[in-house]
């Protein structure tokens, strides 16, 4: 299922905008995020240049070693994600093996799914936790970022 | 009285009983080729509504000179009427003269709504140009760009890319894909330093390779290729293809 999040209502809508797919043997990791999105282009596109090159360390075996690793990655260097240091992150990432696939996310207000087929779109709800391996507590980096059913 | 009139000395008027009068004034100045600018600033100050009558009414003056002179009253105009009301009635007192009616308007009103809208018919020969080239050091000057490209003025913005303004490479990025990759090529050919990625992506997000792909074709030199190969991380098929492109540009 490509990822994707919703447009903004900003003149540009896609300021700050970013999706990424990253193959790790035989699990993957889509993510599509946006950041930094109030700047003018130009600075919302260095904040984009910066997480892209830091998404790119996600490594991984299997899916959830995946997500693991995205979380870890972020809360690593929030100094990379743009002048607020990524209190306005919003992502939404996937991770998928031969297993199964799970979703994950923080600053978005809702997770919908929509059906190959045609169809209205499923409410799929807030992944309510990160990944159970993942060494965070409430003060770090995602805790601040969810906003559930804002 | 004529005299006095003419140097804006109104101590001899009662309005609006002698508006006959001053109308007579107006179109004697007219005729003299004399200045209506002291008649008019003291009317400013004194009897707004007896100018507007004067200038906007449906006896008004017409001619370049009329209006010309209008445009120095603008502000008491405006406040007795509406800028963009006052503007139209300008534009169909002097129709010659539209040009310089909306460059008044840009100046006075650079953030205003209907001057897009006007800029069909006060700015024919290349519709929005007056109002972006007035604006483009205004902090709104993108929101100008993306109402320019909804109202369909591609000249104008493709003309102000040109210039080295980026805005109009995103405002055009969000409704004619074709106008902004020709756009983007003719900002880099002039500044190839510049940035025109975050401007198409911020537009298009992932179908940004819609204008990236078809842009890589106008590139006249190295610099620019280089310099937009540095953008294109999150769009891999794009930079590929550019970094391929750039093994055959020669340096230049």
């Amino acid at each position: 299922m490509p990822l994707s999040l919703s447009p903004s209502r900003a003149r540009m809508p896609y300021s700050g905008y970013v999706t990424l797919t990253l193959i790790r043997g035989t699990a993957t990791i889509e993510i599509a995020a946006r950041l930094a999105h109030g700047l003018p282009p130009e600075q919302s596109w260095d904040a984009v240049l910066e997480l892209q090159k830091l998404l790119e360390n996600v490594d991984g075996q299997d899916a959830p070693s995946l997500l693991e690793s995205l979380w870890r990655t972020l809360a690593s260097a929030p100094e990379t994600l743009g002048p607020t240091r990524g209190d306005d992150l919003s992502l939404l990432a996937q991770a998928s093996d031969p297993t199964g696939s799970w979703l994950t996310g923080c600053g978005l207000s809702d997770v919908e799914g929509l059906p190959k087929a045609h169809g209205f779109p499923r409410r799929l709800g807030i992944p309510k936790d990160p990944p159970p391996s993942l060494p965070c507590t409430p003060q770090d980096r995602i805790g601040v970022c969810v906003e559930e059913g804002s | 009285m004529s005299t006095k009139l003419a140097l804006g000395d109104l101590s001899d008027l009662v309005l609006p009983r002698d508006l006959e009068l001053l109308r007579g004034e107006v179109a004697h100045l007219l005729n003299q080729g004399s200045s209506l600018t002291p008649l008019y600033q003291a009317l400013a100050t004194t009897a707004p509504m007896a100018l507007v009558d004067l200038v906007l009414g449906p006896k008004a003056a017409t001619g370049a000179r009329a209006v010309e002179a209008a445009l120095g009253v603008l502000p008491a105009l405006v406040e007795q009427t509406t800028p963009a009301g006052t503007i139209r009635r300008l534009g169909d007192l002097a129709p010659e003269t539209r040009p310089e009616i909306l460059t008044a308007a840009v100046q006075a009103f650079p953030s205003a709504a209907w001057i897009v809208g006007l800029s069909d018919k006060f700015d024919a020969q290349t519709p929005g140009s007056i109002h972006l080239n007035g604006t483009h050091i205004h902090p709104a000057y993108p929101s100008f760009c993306v109402a320019h490209a909804k109202a369909g003025h591609i000249t104008a913005l493709v003309d102000q890319a040109a210039q080295g303004r980026p805005a109009a490479v995103g405002a055009l990025s969000l409704v004619d894909s074709s106008a902004a990759a020709q756009a983007a090529g003719r900002l880099l050919a002039e500044h190839p330093q510049m940035r025109v990625v975050p401007w198409i992506a911020a537009a298009k997000g992932t179908s940004a390779p819609e204008i990236l792909l078809p842009l890589m074709s106008k590139l006249r030199s190295r610099e620019a290729a280089i310099n937009v190969l540095a953008d294109l991380g999150p769009f891999p098929l794009a930079q590929a293809r550019l970094s391929l492109i750039l093994t055959g540009l020669r340096a230049c």
